[in-house]
């Protein structure tokens, strides 16, 4: 699932804001902040406005995230209102998506359901991204031995398989909201702190790093001022791919069983707890299949889109 | 390479220990205990203590995880508390389903990702590179269990071509268990399109540039055959080894397309043992799966070495 | 003795004392020809049926009966049948007196005693006295069938014996086939690759080419409440939540309508005592409000409902949430898997927890149930309930032979149950079976056995 290709990931296109920024001509440290930030906004606001990519899947997006705060304004029945006489219930003028097993409106938990991914997801995405961002900014800065032992670290976690694990700590340990977030964002960890470890890298090696040392500004405090504005388009990239995955995995889960509790609407869940009713009413797992199905393409697009613009 | 490789098999030998580690003392921290497991709610403590001296869960947790290591690598690999049989074989079994199933995945996605990949690489950004391109981009990313529903809904409860289980009578011919695993195998396999079309078309790129191809072109040889034959020749090996180093996902992807067709495999086996704790089952499993990962993951490396010689090893780090 | 999944093939070759029929279970001669007790109930003698043979040629004696319950008995053999003779019937209790007569001691009076030697206690199979153990490579007993191939979780064939002492079953062979998932057997059923699904997957409820063969069980699923934790601990709590069901709702949603409609007791209507003028509990949020309020819970109260993924429970908490809702009780679900939830030590969420949902199968005679669940020492007692006057109840019942008094008993502990209601029992499931419409003769058994002695099949 969630496992991208490490090694191999050289060969095929997929930069994750690794591309060094052009250093350009020696400016002073403020200048170059100031001078590049307005660059670069301006040309990645008229790539992104023009990319069909990105405006599709931010369209896709958005509309989730609407549906996911307004759900109970926009839903045309309780998602929750059982009905057992009326189950099982084709699409119709009064289900326009039929109804499920107990009788409840098919649309509205769709709709509804798309509130706990639009939780999970984005929950252990920023997670991950501070701890992440932690990781790669102090390796980075301080390089030599703290560098190796961060680094051989995240190697060993991302060779660790993620479902799998998952699987294992979630069945074992029980599962809740709060259990999913967390393991999705320990998860993500590596891989974040691995893309900022190599910009920071790059922005050490510019100077204006060094003049700032020289200043006698202390480290973290320079860190975090001088280095953490320049590697912010790598980490926002990072995380909008991160977020993909999120999406992935905390989906996965619940239909592994091992995300909510029923009765919830989660699209994951759903699919599952109406798998055994195929045949009766396919509707009541095509419809949380194809809102999953739409948000993850959207979400990737965005993030390809985004990606393309920071390069 | 050598000095690679070693580092490689260091790498390995490591992240095991830690995961096997980690299986156990998460296994650990479950309540009840092994020998109260075996004998039951009415047994009396004294019973209890004798039995969990007797399995040695009375040693310290150092010693405990270094004999149940030392057990897992001679074979050893004790009884499932749930299913009531052997470990070893169990594991084995499964294992081989799920294997068949992967197989049926590569066998099915294989050729039409590369026929894909060079319809679309022959037309450099027309409208079917796009749409493979778009395509490859959607099925990586959408989960298993998702593009599974689909798949059902259309083939097997819309159409009727293909049946809406996993698992073939028992006693079935082995052609008849293939026609079962084909619905299965797609989702398993959608995630390696987007790779496999790529390294296709990027292959065929790469040959309509090569001054060969218009060597041949001019000696009158059809377009077509220079490209499927070079761009076979040339983009299988990358493609195989990213088909090994895909393993990681596969095994993944056999969790979530085992629990969504209830077909018994290793996939099955690992989440009903752990939402079941039954204990000496998910540590095997895990170890098992962890293993092949990493065995996969350092073929593919190899792999990568020997048929593609311009990557360098370990670029990336 | 062997794996769940091989009792159909067992219950075709081996056979019981007695047998269990009809929609009001009763009892009917099998290898016994008739049986009486004592005016306690506590000395029961069967006599054998004459001419009785086994598979391997030899005639069933006392001998082989009484064998057979030592096997059972004895806890070096740690069988199934153990628990539910502990309390009954001890080792070496069992004599035979003659060669066609055999003699059960109990240690306490028991009514009902021969249910404990019928299909119901599926260990009790009589076998001959020489039998060795494991029974699948040594298949033997008294039935109209021989096992001529065993491969577990696979397949098994049968194969009608010549020599068989009764009256032949139609069917010459039957084969059967293990399959690990419900919509395999439900595919091979409509492919016509079987006959006959044991396993009803739900999509078999609707097709319109199969018959679903469906007879009332005392199955149920158990809404417990602990009357020792709070808020459960006042009774108007615990009427007040038995209040909110929709039981109609509840059988619909969960069995398709598969079932009867109970009163939160435990006499389903399959036994022949019927406890007598006891209202139907019929969902009322008003009165459910009212008592709620006299508890003290006007605004009513939140309770985490912990259930299992076995089929229904998981729909069925979610109605009864739904259901709850309206008068103020807010329930979360906690679902486990089954494995976690009925757990092992000191580790038993579904004994543990104070509001559960847990499956029961059906029993030939309802003191199974409450004895196991609901006395003051029930083994299995999820809802803690402990009451002198039922307990007594309960004992006097075991006690009594005359049915008409056994009646008045069975009146007065239903109505504690439904009065005091430590359990909510909304309704009794079906025990369902499909065949193909070419199969006819096939008698849905109240215990839950499969019946095939009348069986045919059509052209």
């Amino acid at each position: 699932m969630t496992d991208q290709p490490t090694t191999r990931q050289t060969l095929a296109p997929e930069p994750n804001g690794k591309t060094p920024h052009d250093p350009g001509p020696p400016e002073s440290p403020a200048d170059a902040k100031a001078n590049r930030t307005r660059r670069n906004r301006r040309y990645i606001i008229k790539t992104l406005s023009t990319s069909p990519t990105f405006i599709s899947g931010a369209v896709i997006v958005l509309f989730w995230v609407f549906v996911g705060v307004a759900w109970q304004l926009v839903v045309p029945h309780d998602p929750q209102a059982v009905d057992p006489f009326h189950s099982f219930e084709p699409p119709s003028s009064t289900h326009l998506l039929g109804t499920d097993n107990l009788g409840r409106d098919v649309l509205s938990r769709v709709l509804a359901g798309a509130q706990t991914v639009l939780l999970i997801a984005p929950a252990a995405t920023v997670l991950a991204v501070i701890f992440g961002a932690l990781l790669g900014l102090v390796a980075g800065y301080y390089g030599g031995i703290v560098d190796i032992f961060v680094m051989r670290a995240v190697d060993v976690l991302m060779a660790i398989p993620t479902l799998i694990v998952a699987v294992l700590v979630l069945g074992i340990l029980g599962s809740s909201l709060l259990n999913v977030i967390i393991l999705i964002a320990v998860f993500f960890v590596p891989q974040i702190a691995r893309t900022v470890r190599g910009s920071v890298g790059d922005e050490v090696q510019k100077g204006y790093v060094e003049a700032a040392r020289m200043r006698g500004e202390r480290g973290f405090y320079s860190m975090v001022i001088e280095v953490l504005p320049n590697v912010t388009s790598p980490i926002l990239v990072e995380a909008t791919i991160r977020l993909g995955y999120a999406v992935f995995t905390a989906a996965t889960l619940s239909f592994l069983g091992l995300g909510l509790q029923p009765p919830s609407p989660d699209w994951g869940r759903t699919i599952s707890e109406q798998r055994a009713y195929i045949e009766i009413s396919p509707w009541a797992l095509l419809a949380p299949a194809i809102a999953l199905a739409t948000f993850i393409v959207g979400v990737n697009l965005a993030a390809d889109g985004l990606r393309k613009a920071f390069k | 390479m050598r000095n690679y490789l070693l580092s490689r098999v260091g790498q390995i030998a490591l992240t095991l220990l830690v995961v096997s580690l980690l299986v156990f003392v998460l296994c650990q921290v479950l309540p009840g205990n092994l020998a109260q497991t075996i004998l039951g709610p009415h047994a009396t403590a004294d019973q209890v203590a004798i039995l969990n001296h007797k399995l040695g869960a009375d040693q310290p947790l150092w010693t405990r995880f270094f004999s149940w290591l030392k057990g897992f690598v001679t074979g050893d690999w004790g009884q499932s508390q749930l299913l009531q049989e052997p470990v070893f074989g169990l594991i084995m079994g499964r294992l081989g389903d799920s294997l068949l199933l992967a197989a049926v995945a590569f066998v099915t996605i294989v050729p039409i990702s590369v026929i894909a990949g060079i319809a679309a690489g022959l037309k450099e950004a027309g409208p079917l590179d796009r749409f493979v391109s778009i395509g490859g981009v959607s099925l990586t990313v959408i989960p298993e269990f998702v593009s599974g529903v689909v798949l059902l809904s259309i083939f097997a409860i819309g159409l009727h071509w293909l049946p809406v289980t996993a698992v073939a009578p028992p006693g079935s011919s082995f052609g008849v268990r293939l026609e079962y695993l084909i619905l299965p195998a797609i989702p398993l396999a959608f995630v390696l399109f987007g790779y496999i079309a790529r390294m296709a078309r990027a292959g065929t790129i790469d040959v309509l540039a090569q001054p060969y191809y218009r060597t041949a072109i001019l000696k009158g040889l059809p377009r077509r055959r220079i490209v499927v034959s070079h761009v076979t020749r040339n983009a299988l090996p990358p493609t195989v080894a990213v088909i090994a180093g895909q393993v990681t996902y596969l095994v993944g992807g056999l969790i979530v397309v085992e629990a969504l067709f209830n077909y018994p495999g290793i996939g099955k086996l690992l989440l009903d043992s752990a939402t079941g704790h039954d204990i000496t089952v998910v540590q095997a499993a895990t170890l098992t799966l962890g293993l092949i990962i990493m065995l996969a993951n350092l073929l593919a490396d190899v792999l990568f070495a020997v048929l593609v010689p311009r990557i360098r090893l370990g670029g990336s780090r | 003795m062997a794996d769940g999944s091989s009792i159909i093939v067992v219950q075709q070759v081996a056979q019981y004392l007695v047998n269990v029929v009809g929609s009001k279970s009763t009892l009917e001669p099998q290898l016994a020809a008739s049986w009486t007790s004592d005016a306690k109930a506590q000395n029961w003698t069967f006599t054998l049926r004459q001419g009785v043979k086994f598979n391997t040629g030899q005639p069933m004696t006392a001998q082989d009966v009484v064998a057979s319950f030592n096997r059972v008995l004895d806890p070096k053999n740690s069988s199934g049948a153990l628990t539910n003779f502990e309390g009954t019937l001890g080792q070496g209790k069992v004599e035979a007196a003659g060669d066609d007569t055999v003699v059960f001691h109990l240690d306490r009076p028991y009514a009902d005693f021969p249910y404990l030697v019928s299909p119901a206690n599926f260990n009790t199979v009589i076998l001959p006295a020489n039998y060795s153990g494991d029974w699948l490579k040594n298949p033997v007993g008294t039935g109209p069938y021989t096992l001529t191939n065993y491969q577990a979780a696979q397949r098994a064939s049968l194969k009608l014996r010549n020599d068989y002492w009764g009256q032949k079953p139609y069917l010459a062979q039957i084969d059967v086939t293990y399959y690990s998932d419900p919509k395999a057997e439900a595919l091979a059923l409509t492919g016509g690759a079987v006959d006959m699904a044991i396993d009803v997957d739900s999509s078999l409820y609707r097709n319109p080419s199969v018959n679903v063969i469906a007879g009332p069980s005392a199955g149920y699923l158990a809404l417990n409440m602990q009357v020792t934790q709070k808020p459960f601990n006042d009774v108007r709590v615990r009427q007040a939540v038995a209040l909110c069901i929709d039981r109609q709702g509840a059988l619909q949603g969960v069995t398709q309508g598969k079932g009867t409609i109970a009163n939160d007791h435990l006499w389903s209507q399959i036994y022949s005592i019927q406890p007598q003028g006891i209202p139907q509990r019929t969902r009322d949020i008003d009165q459910a409000k009212t008592l709620l309020a006299q508890a003290g819970y006007p605004h009513g109260f939140t309770a985490t409902l912990t259930i299992d993924d076995e089929p229904g429970v998981p729909d069925y908490a979610a109605l009864i949430k739904q259901n709850c809702a309206p008068a103020g009780i807010n329930i979360d679900i906690k679902q486990l898997s089954s494995n976690a939830f009925y757990g092992t030590g000191s580790n038993t969420p579904w004994l543990q927890e104070p509001f559960t949902i847990v499956t029961w199968g059906t029993r030939p005679v309802p003191e199974q149930l409450i004895e196991a669940s609901l006395i003051t020492k029930g083994v299995w007692n999820s809802s803690r309930f402990s009451n002198p006057q039922f307990d007594a109840l309960l004992a006097q019942y075991d006690a009594t032979i005359d049915p008409a008094k056994r009646q008045q008993i069975a009146t007065q502990a239903a109505k504690i149950l439904h009065d005091q209601v430590p359990v909510v029992v909304a309704f009794f499931q079906d025990f369902t079976q499909a065949t193909n419409k070419n199969v006819h003769g096939i008698t849905p058994s109240p215990i839950g056995n499969i019946v095939l002695t009348s069986a045919w099949i059509s052209h």
